[in-house]
């Protein structure tokens, strides 16, 4: 560092010294001999070896812009075997990676055995302990003790020239019986999961294990009016000093002019590199949207006009538009680079898909850099702007099945007592006050008995749609695909236009980081209110926000709001055993609960499997409890659903 | 949904490639060595753009760099040797460039100004600072001191050092 400091002053007196020799060759007593001068090329070219080790170490350093077009990805249950199955342990945690993926799969072997086997708990203990519960030695000797069967030693030789670990291998063929076991497992995709080597396991989506709540963007700070960030330099021309040194050097050594004035070159440039002063003016984003409120599925342009307002051009504008975090780019490009003299503007459009939610802009990215680009600036605007697309309730064609438990008002589900109607429910004698238009009078003339005809009584139910919106909840089947939470809503704004029509009287809840409820109710200003919750409370937001959600409090507080008797329709991806817990409770309370569960499984990889089978379990706990659960695969409209669960309970 | 492309930007890479052809031919005409050292700089520095490395762009420059170099050791004139010079740098900055507006703005947006200004700045320069080295060596011809000459060489040096 004091080298350093000494070498702008002696450089200095050199230079002067250098003049004063130019003008008086007398007055500078010194002649350098051949050995001096080439000393100087010896050492400007060991600098000029310094600098390019230094340029090779310190990268250019610029600002990271962060991937608007995308919209958040999602996470499938069971990207991690790891979390997959520790979420059978319930409250017991191992220490040691392994003990905790194998204690898992333990458990969700016994608790398959016991449930779908004709096993008891200490029989299926036995099982697991010999290995007898399987046919795969892999799976056997994984689970098993030490006198369980193992794989014979040619498999494992030849499994050791495969990318899997023996421990992978194993863990995934534990989880392939397991689910075959639960009997979830579609063997078509099991069987390409095999074929495509043993290096397929956790491939998939090992890169969305963390929970995508924000896009990978360092520059996402919430700052307004373009507040500057610190500039800095990029390190775009470090590094061109070689140039003069190596010219000095090797021009001296050689003696050759044309050598030596490549040295000028150098300095030249790391002299315009150094001199632009940087002033990273006033700009100003403007943001004009086709159509602020959309249907889903829309098409909406999206205009941003960059202005620059200082009186100075701006070389090297890169903007970057803060598209919302739901939505998709699917024409044109958020992104624009431009120079712009002083006054002037640019413009640049691009489309966005709409989809259900408040969709908020986020903070549009400006980086400004100098002609050189030697230096940058990160500027950050805030400009207010916001979709809200609010999707029509439409009725399904399938109603829904509700359970039989009834309220005083006239409606949908068919009760069991004959009295006022429209359909025929039963004839009875005449007695006494009987209206005169409800006597057979056919029967009458026939027989001369007086009957009476009663009709069956309709009667309305009170239902309550619980979404479930917690984290746990934005689940999907594909990174970009729709996510439980969506799909739940969705199905909700139907399933309320379907009760409602039939004359139920109903209200929605939901289960997320906000509280949010509508109470039961009918009419035209009701499903109005329905439709604005629906798409634009914040508690259904399309990503899922920060805010922990106190569940618990919530769950005592909708229950004191639910009147006795009040059905609950609960929309949940059965992510996790809270969802099944959050069922059953309610059904003990006296509240009749249906599940309609969006299905965010897969099976790409043995965690994904692993989370199928727990999903398999719950569903199956809660049908054992006598709750019905409509399994909705993500490849299928609701009503298909709907139709097919009908089938199977008029059966 | 749009994927982006992050790969570098055509323009600037097309530039980039121009003025290595450049950087490659002038002082190459002068000598083989040079013409093969800058060949596989060039080519370096092609790869390099083509697939968004940076190192490889600014290896492949230097490439080019030490061919003029090479051009000038072996006795080529000077305005050969300073265009290769001047032309390998502009090769590594445009390309530099290209590799950064590619990373920060990827190929579907609109690039086009900031990559002709960037680029046309950088040429006006290595112009302007082409023509000046001429001037000087055309006034400087022998006749000034060797003590002057020297002094001034170690000034730049260690001006050099300081200011980098």
């Amino acid at each position: 560092m004091t080298l350093r400091r000494l070498a702008l002053p002696t450089g200095v007196v050199a230079l002067g010294l250098g003049a004063v020799a130019l003008v008086e060759p007398g007055l500078i007593p010194l002649d350098p001999d051949r050995f001096v001068v080439s000393l100087v090329g010896v050492l400007a070219l060991v600098q000029a070896l310094r600098v390019a080790r230094s340029r090779y170490r310190d990268t250019v350093d610029e600002a990271d812009t962060p991937d608007p077009e995308r919209p958040v990805a999602t996470p499938t249950p069971g990207d991690e075997l790891e979390t997959a199955a520790t979420e059978f342990l319930g409250r017991q945690r191992a220490f040691h990676y392994r003990t905790r993926i194998e204690d898992g799969l333990r458990t969700a072997a016994r608790t398959v055995l016991t449930r779908y086997g004709p096993y008891s708990d200490a029989e299926a203990r036995a099982l697991l302990e010999t290995g007898a519960w399987t046919d795969d030695p892999y799976a056997a000797g994984f689970l098993g003790d030490v006198d369980a069967p193992s794989p014979s030693l040619r498999s494992r030789i030849r499994g050791v020239l495969g990318d899997e670990s023996s421990f992978q291998r194993s863990a995934r063929r534990t989880v392939d019986e397991i689910a075959a076991k639960a009997g979830s497992t579609p063997s078509s995709t099991r069987e390409t999961a095999e074929d495509s080597g043993p290096n397929e396991p956790e491939a998939d989506g090992a890169d969305l294990t963390r929970p995508a709540t924000t896009r990978n963007c360092e520059a996402d700070v919430n700052t307004d009016g373009g507040v500057p960030r610190e500039s800095g330099v990029t390190g775009h021309w470090r590094g061109v000093s070689v140039v003069a040194l190596v010219g000095i050097g090797v021009g001296i050594l050689v003696e050759q002019p044309a050598v030596l004035l490549a040295a000028v070159v150098g300095v030249g440039f790391a002299a315009y590199a150094r001199s632009s002063a940087f002033v990273a003016g006033d700009v100003s984003i403007e943001r004009r949207l086709g159509d602020e409120e959309p249907e889903p599925g829309d098409e909406v342009e999206v205009t941003v006009t960059v202005s620059n307002d200082s009186d100075r051009f701006l070389p090297d504008l890169r903007v970057v538009d803060g598209v919302p975090e739901a939505l998709a780019v699917t024409d044109g490009s958020p992104r624009c680079g431009t120079a712009l003299r002083p006054g002037a503007s640019t413009t640049f459009t691009y489309s966005i898909t709409a989809r259900r939610g408040v969709h908020r802009f986020e903070p549009t990215l400006v980086l400004a850099r100098d002609l050189s680009a030697e230096r940058e600036r990160e500027l950050s605007f805030e400009v207010d702007g916001s979709l809200t697309c609010r999707p029509l309730l439409r009725a399904g064609t399938e109603p829904l099945t509700l359970r039989e438990r009834t309220s005083q008002y006239v409606g949908q589900v068919e009760t069991s007592s004959g009295g006022e109607g429209i359909e025929f429910y039963a004839t009875r004698d005449y007695q006494p006050g009987d209206a005169r238009n409800r006597i057979d009078w056919n029967h009458r003339a026939r027989t001369g008995e007086l009957t009476t005809v009663e009709f069956r009584k309709e009667r309305a139910a009170t239902v309550v749609l619980v979404i479930d919106a917690r984290t746990a909840a934005y689940v999907a089947p594909a990174p970009y695909a729709a996510h439980a939470v969506d799909r739940s809503v969705e199905a909700a704004g139907q399933l309320f236009a379907t009760l409602s029509d039939a004359g139920n009287r109903v209200g929605i809840a939901a289960l997320g980081a906000e509280p949010c409820w509508l109470p039961p109710s009918a009419g035209v200003d009701h499903s109005v209110k329905a439709r604005e919750l629906l798409a634009t409370h914040p508690a259904l937001s399309p990503v899922p926000t920060e805010a922990r959600s106190a569940v618990a409090r919530w769950r005592k507080r909708l229950r004191k709001r639910l009147s006795p008797g009040t059905q609950l329709v609960f929309l949940t991806p059965l992510s996790d055993d809270y969802a099944t817990h959050f069922a059953r409770r309610f059904d003990e309370y006296g509240h009749p609960v249906t599940v309609v569960s969006p299905d965010p499984t897969v099976d790409r990889t043995a965690g994904h499997r692993l989370a199928g089978v727990a999903r398999t379990i719950r569903t199956s706990t809660l049908r054992s409890a006598g709750i019905p659960v409509i399994d909705w695969p993500s490849d299928e409209p609701v009503d298909v659903a709907l139709a097919r669960y009908d089938e199977r309970w008029s059966r | 949904m749009r994927e982006v492309d992050r790969s570098p930007t055509r323009l600037s890479s097309g530039v980039a490639v121009g003025a290595g052809f450049v950087a490659l031919l002038s002082p190459g005409l002068y000598s083989w060595t040079a013409l093969a050292v800058g060949t596989l700089g060039l080519a370096l520095l092609a790869a390099g753009v083509a697939r968004g490395a940076r190192s490889a762009v600014t290896v492949g420059a230097l490439g080019l760099f030490a061919g003029a170099i090479v051009a000038g050791v072996r006795g080529a004139p000077v305005l050969p040797v300073l265009f290769g010079v001047t032309t390998a740098v502009l090769a590594w900055d445009v390309g530099g460039n290209a590799i950064s507006v590619g990373r920060q703005l990827g190929r579907n947006g609109d690039t086009t100004r900031i990559e002709a200004v960037h680029a046309a700045a950088s040429t006006a320069v290595g112009v302007a600072i082409v023509g000046v080295s001429y001037a000087l060596y055309r006034t400087a011809t022998g006749g000034q001191p060797v003590v002057a000459l020297v002094l001034f060489l170690v000034a730049a040096v260690l001006l050099i050092q300081a200011l980098d």
